[in-house]
């Protein structure tokens, strides 16, 4: 299926970075299994937000915590599912 | 013999995400549900969070889906069993995709469950989206294969 019109990457730009960022920005693109690129426009246009990575985590946790609420103290789950919503607010 | 349908939408995007997750949570053929990366109930927040993975790729478009149904032979008899089973296959998926799965009851030739797996199609790790080549599949296959201890078949649907 392509991709939507507003989602195809059509204009480019370059960038003066010093040769350590550089090198560094490769390292953690490479890490990612993502090109430079990729690495460094995902980190800039979601710079305000918690990766999906860590959300992820985050949730898997309260994914546990849930299921021992719910035997013991059922009574917390709706508090416990607000903060949930927090979580992917981030 | 184990059978794994595979099924990869092209058209219905998001909202062919939605039908499937709603599929997968219903209440008359459901006995039980797991997810990672995801909650399982309200499906409206199972959904949000995996359409907030593709939006923050900026991946809201192409492919939303992978939808494999694993048909269990005859060795797979409770549902305790086919829990456990369930569970061990979507590891294979999860250490780069969000998964809910759900297992099925559903008396068929020598199988009496199935488990639905849906993994949301772009990678929480790194925003990839899934491969779906034949190859790819494959190597799924033959995972399933030694979880399930069975011969393993596989067709697109």
């Amino acid at each position: 299926m392509a991709r939507d019109k507003s989602e195809q990457k059509t204009v480019n730009t370059s960038l003066r970075l010093t040769a350590e960022q550089k090198t560094e920005f490769e390292k953690r693109a490479k890490a990612m299994g993502i090109k430079i690129s990729s690495y460094i426009v995902n980190a800039a246009w979601n710079s305000n937000e918690l990766d999906p990575k860590t959300k992820v985590k985050m949730q898997n946790i309260l994914n546990f915590t849930e299921n021992i609420v719910k035997e013991y103290a059922p009574e917390q789950l709706p508090e416990l599912k607000s903060k949930r919503a927090e979580l992917w607010s981030l | 013999m184990v059978i794994i349908k595979v099924k990869r939408d092209t058209y219905g995007g998001l909202r062919y995400l939605k039908n499937a997750l709603n599929y997968l949570e219903d209440g008359e053929k459901s006995l039980f549900t797991g997810g990672f990366g995801v909650v399982t109930t309200p499906l409206e927040d199972t959904f949000a969070q995996m359409v907030a993975v593709r939006k923050y790729f900026g991946k809201l478009s192409g492919n939303p889906l992978m939808h494999f149904i694993i048909s269990f032979d005859d060795k797979v008899v409770t549902l305790d069993h086919a829990n456990i089973l369930a569970e061990q296959l979507t590891l294979f998926f999860r250490n780069e995709y969000q998964v809910l799965w759900s297992v099925h009851f559903l008396q068929r030739g020598c199988s009496n469950f199935h488990v639905h797996i849906i993994i949301n199609s772009v990678s929480y790790i790194n925003g990839k989206m899934y491969h779906s080549s034949a190859s790819e599949i494959t190597r799924f296959k033959d995972y399933a294969a030694c979880v399930l201890n069975s011969d393993v078949r596989w067709f697109f649907a």
